[in-house]
């Protein structure tokens, strides 16, 4: 048996309180479905039933809610947790105090995308739909492999559509923020 | 009506108040005034007429002739009672008094003001006016019976009826179950000093602190008359002389033959699971309900007696009888005590907890009865599924509490409950079980309760908080576990358990609703009996001479519930203590002639007084009207307010007097004041705030009128277009802060007719800004003063309303209103806007 001579130790940080955007949870609460984030006692029914919780440390609703509350708003927005949120609404179906949690995941990123924050990987996706009208570019070889099944060809006639919409919701000028990012 | 024979000599008393209002208003002016108004025939001034010498020269003049007494001094608030007294140990009418505020809302008020001269003026006209006008008003004597219905055999109704009965009093206690104790039967050992829930204080006549139910001599107390298995059918009356209809199902045994031999028991074929131990346990057709039962006597379960008759042969004091059937008894009480108890929630609705589902989910009410020596398992811990002894535990705290979606409120009892039980198992039951107690908050609020929480730790009971997300079973080992995120670790849990306890909180007796119809008492938003005012009446329902105590007004443990059980038994005892009840009649009263039988002042009225009466053949305007009952009367004129024909009048603040008040305050053709406010302010918080703004320097313009009004409930939009035509520019309604009125829902009508009188204001060509409603209490007195110096300023900004053809308006809305041609519950999306003009553009 054998002792490691080093002990690593953790770097913890205090948070001060004048770090603190106390503003905002107010802001959250006017998202639709942000209105009862106050009602929040930190009870962890949602943490307890999120089934993305099960799987992987990196989210907790319970956690995040805390944080908006607390006003850890630079955290909370460029953190890649918030985009986690698998929308299954188990977490709001059992929350005792009506916070509707699952929507409160979309008003903060929304809010985040709002100021330029999202994870590179879903950037990449969105300027796949706008160039593209998919979220996968079409390549050669999926073609290829689709005559020699005897699938028809990939129709891309949706593209024109979602151009459509990818400019009227201003969606393109949003990801475009980002890109150089 | 009552038409004077002749006017009566008034006579004015000005009180300098040792120079606190006579410094501040210019009294020879105001006795010069004075003494031109019409019958004043005497004025005096003093320094004090609230001293002995005051006094005396108010009985002076009253012995020279004086037959109705104007006080300008203080508030009423301060001696408006005291000169009553005087005046009426003198010979008058108590209510030939008025007084004019000349110190809290004229001299302190606007001080340094010209103007409050010409407030006093007319402060001092009104009061005169409004005597002249008033009534004299007797008091009525009522007989009491003073025997007492407590309506529920747990905790708090057994504490009650042994309180009352003690004092002498008659006491019918009536219980739905066949047995006195209700939950206190289940819960076995109870907190705070783990011994026997099932005990209550000993009569009297007994000795000793405590009694079982058993030995506590409420079947031989010559002043308890109980009844089981009974319910309250009907009432009829009010307070002093309540009618109550009982029914009484059929017990099928003879309380008093029965003996407890339970030879009918042992021949008895049928066999049922018992509903005391939650169906945990079996029981035959014919069972006695507890080893404690009061009375002790066996019952028959109709539902699944096969009525075979053996029971009936083998009976050795004949007392068993197969058709017994149901009967009505009828008793007059004087007061009501209502001691109906509460339930224990049923969390199946809570789906992920599979409550109903698993049989090891159980509640801690089931629980009690598995550790009870009187239960199933004669007080061994066993799983309900296969009764081997739980190795881990697991409790779930706020089961259906604290949560939106069942009961929003916190029961308060239920983590000290699961404290209890950990203890205990941990103490007796099994030492070496693993105990995790899943919660949000630990809430041990009780003397000393938080010696639970400490125990518990010390115990090794281990506490994770967190609330679990849901109770799954491993389909293939069978076994449950909860699973919950450890909030202070950060991370989900599975928690194996044997056992799952929810701790599920208080909900109101099922038949809480039906009761509070028949009794015609209001339920509180959870469903448990609303209590006149929640900090002061905690026991007092709105009608008088219908009290409640224990769980049937809120979630409590049985400390509380015997505090509250005595405090309504004082309540009774002191309605009780003089031999007649008397009660002066300023209450409300009906016009026959005038009232149409509409019925709108029905459910206004808080307290159930009104009903409608038949007077057919009688040559009245309608076939039906309406009646006051003059004991549950409480004065606050809602129904006064509502009535759209004026029929309904409250005494002391009828039609002739308010007007004739109004029209001395405001009138135009007298003084040169203009934009005259009035404010309406309600006899309790509206004119206190008032006069605690006077009293705390807090100034606000002169040129605003107080007139004291019983509650804005009493406001008929009638009186609020008559101010306006009689030369008022803008209306106040001060009254109590919104779900704090004093008369229950008066500020709740008031607001329903101001939004009605501004839309009509809008139609005539006045600005409905003209009219404000000011929530106030006492504590915020600078709410009162800021809101009229704001109002005032828009009310000048707005204008004088002088137009004739607005007045004419104004006068036809009110001759509409009175004569039930306008609703206020007017759907207002109909109204026609085009009509609505800036105002004061209107010429």
């Amino acid at each position: 048996m054998s002792i490691s001579t080093n002990i690593t130790l953790e770097e913890r940080e205090t948070i001060r309180s004048s770090e603190f955007e106390p503003k905002f949870a107010e802001e959250v609460k006017k998202h639709p479905g942000g209105e009862k984030l106050s009602q929040c006692f930190q009870c962890g029914a949602c943490a307890g039933s999120c089934p993305v919780g099960k799987i992987t440390g990196s989210y907790n609703p319970r956690h995040i809610l805390r944080m908006v509350m607390l006003g850890l708003r630079r955290e909370v927005l460029s953190s890649d947790s918030i985009w986690l949120c698998a929308l299954c609404y188990t977490c709001q179906e059992r929350c005792s105090q009506g916070v509707e949690i699952a929507d409160i995941m979309l008003a903060l990123r929304n809010i985040a995308v709002s100021e330029g924050y999202a994870p590179k990987a879903l950037v990449e996706q969105a300027i796949s739909l706008i160039e593209n009208g998919r979220l996968a570019a079409i390549v050669g070889s999926t073609d290829r492999l689709r005559s020699k099944l005897g699938l028809p060809k990939i129709s891309t006639s949706s593209k024109d559509i979602i151009k459509k919409i990818v400019v009227t919701t201003g969606f393109d000028k949003l990801i475009e923020k980002m890109r150089g990012n | 009506m009552n038409i004077l024979k002749k006017d009566s000599a008034i006579g004015v008393f000005l009180c300098d108040c040792g120079g606190k209002i006579s410094d501040k208003i210019d009294f020879s002016q105001l006795t010069n005034f004075s003494s031109e108004l019409k019958n004043v025939k005497t004025i005096v001034r003093h320094e004090f007429l609230c001293g002995n010498e005051g006094q005396d020269i108010i009985k002076t003049a009253i012995k020279d002739g004086v037959e109705k007494v104007v006080i300008g001094a203080c508030s009423p608030k301060l001696y408006e009672k005291f000169f009553m007294q005087l005046i009426e140990e003198n010979g008058l009418n108590p209510y030939f008094l008025e007084m004019a505020n000349l110190r809290e809302q004229c001299a302190w008020a606007h001080d340094g003001e010209p103007a409050v001269n010409e407030k006093a003026k007319r402060v001092i006209s009104a009061a005169v006016e409004n005597v002249r006008k008033a009534k004299a008003i007797n008091a009525k004597e009522f007989t009491v019976e003073k025997s007492v219905l407590v309506i529920g055999g747990g905790v708090a109704g057994l504490q009650a009826a042994i309180d009352i009965a003690d004092f002498g009093y008659k006491v019918n206690l009536i219980e739905r179950a066949p047995v006195v104790g209700g939950n206190a039967l289940k819960i076995g050992i109870a907190f705070p000093t783990d011994d026997g829930a099932f005990c209550i204080s000993s009569p009297d006549y007994l000795r000793g602190i405590r009694k079982c139910f058993y030995r506590a001599g409420l079947l031989q107390h010559p002043n308890i008359n109980l009844q089981v298995l009974s319910q309250v059918e009907e009432i009829k009356g009010s307070f002093g002389n309540f009618e109550v209809k009982i029914s009484s199902q059929p017990r099928g045994v003879k309380e008093r033959l029965c003996i407890n031999c339970s030879k009918c028991v042992d021949l008895c074929p049928v066999e049922v699971t018992d509903a005391m131990n939650y169906g945990l346990n079996p029981r035959k057709a014919i069972y006695l309900p507890h080893p404690n039962a009061v009375p002790p006597a066996y019952i028959i379960d109709w539902k699944n007696c096969n009525k075979c008759g053996k029971c009936v042969e083998v009976c050795p004091t004949k007392a068993i009888n197969l058709s017994d059937e149901k009967k009505t008894s009828i008793v007059r009480v004087g007061a009501i005590i209502i001691a109906t108890g509460f339930q224990e929630y049923n969390p199946s609705d809570i789906k992920p907890y599979k409550y109903g589902i698993y049989k090891d989910v159980i509640t801690q009410l089931q629980l009690a009865r598995i550790l009870d020596p009187y239960g199933l398992s004669k007080g061994e811990l066993v799983k309900p599924s296969d009764g081997t002894n739980p190795k881990t535990i697991v409790m779930i705290q706020c089961v259906g509490s604290r949560d939106i979606n069942a009961n929003p409120y916190c029961s308060k009892i239920c983590c000290t409950i699961a404290l209890k039980h950990a203890i205990f198992i941990k103490e007796k039951h099994a030492p070496d079980a693993e105990i995790y107690v899943c919660y949000m908050d630990i809430r041990t609020l009780g003397k000393n309760y938080e010696d639970y929480f400490s125990k518990a730790r010390e115990l090794g009971v281990k506490f994770i908080r967190g609330k679990p997300s849901e109770i799954i079973k491993d389909l293939r080992t069978g076994e449950l576990s909860v699973e919950v995120e450890d909030i202070f670790l950060g991370k989900t849990l599975e928690l194996e358990a044997d056992l799952i306890v929810l701790s599920t909180g208080m909900i109101p007796s099922s038949d809480n609703k039906e009761l509070a119809e028949t009794l015609g008492i209001e339920l509180g938003e959870n469903g448990f009996i609303k209590e006149v005012y929640p900090k002061l009446k905690p026991i007092e329902t709105l009608i008088k001479g219908i009290y409640v105590c224990g769980g049937a007004q809120g979630p409590k443990d049985i400390p509380e519930s015997i505090i509250q059980a005595e405090a309504a038994a004082f309540r009774t005892i002191l309605a009780f203590s003089k031999s007649n009840y008397s009660k002066d009649m300023d209450i409300a009263y009906v016009e026959e002639n005038d009232c149409d039988g509409c019925k709108l002042c029905i459910d206004v009225c808080p307290y159930n007084a009104l009903q409608m009466v038949d007077v057919k053949g009688k040559g009245l305007r309608s076939d039906s009207i309406v009646e006051v009952d003059a004991i549950r009367c409480e004065r606050c004129g809602a129904c006064a307010g509502k009535c759209p024909t004026g029929a309904l009048q409250l005494r002391h603040h009828t039609d002739d007097q308010i007007l004739a008040q109004l029209h001395e305050l405001l009138s135009r053709e007298t003084g040169s004041m203009t934009h005259k406010v009035i404010a309406f302010c309600c006899n309790e918080c509206g004119y206190a705030a008032v006069d605690m703004a006077g009293m705390a320097g807090m100034t606000y313009p002169p040129n605003v009128f107080t007139l004291r009004i019983p509650c804005l409930g009493w406001v008929s939009p009638y009186y609020l277009f008559k101010a306006f035509e009689q030369g008022a520019d803008g209306i106040l309604l001060v009254g109590c802060i919104s779900g704090n009125c004093q008369q229950v829902r008066g500020n709740i009508h008031a607001e329903k007719v101001v939004s009605f009188a501004k839309d009509i204001l809008n139609e005539i060509g006045l600005s409905g800004n003209r009219l404000k409603m000011v929530p106030v209490c006492a504590a915020n007195p600078q709410e009162f003063s800021e809101v009229a110096i704001s109002f005032v300023d828009e009310v000048r900004k707005l204008g004088s309303i002088k137009s004739d053809s607005i007045e004419t308006d104004l006068k036809k809305t009110a001759i509409n209103i009175r004569e039930g041609k306008i609703d206020i519950e007017i759907d207002r999306n109909k109204m026609d806007s085009s009509k609505m003009q800036p105002d004061p553009t209107r010429k």
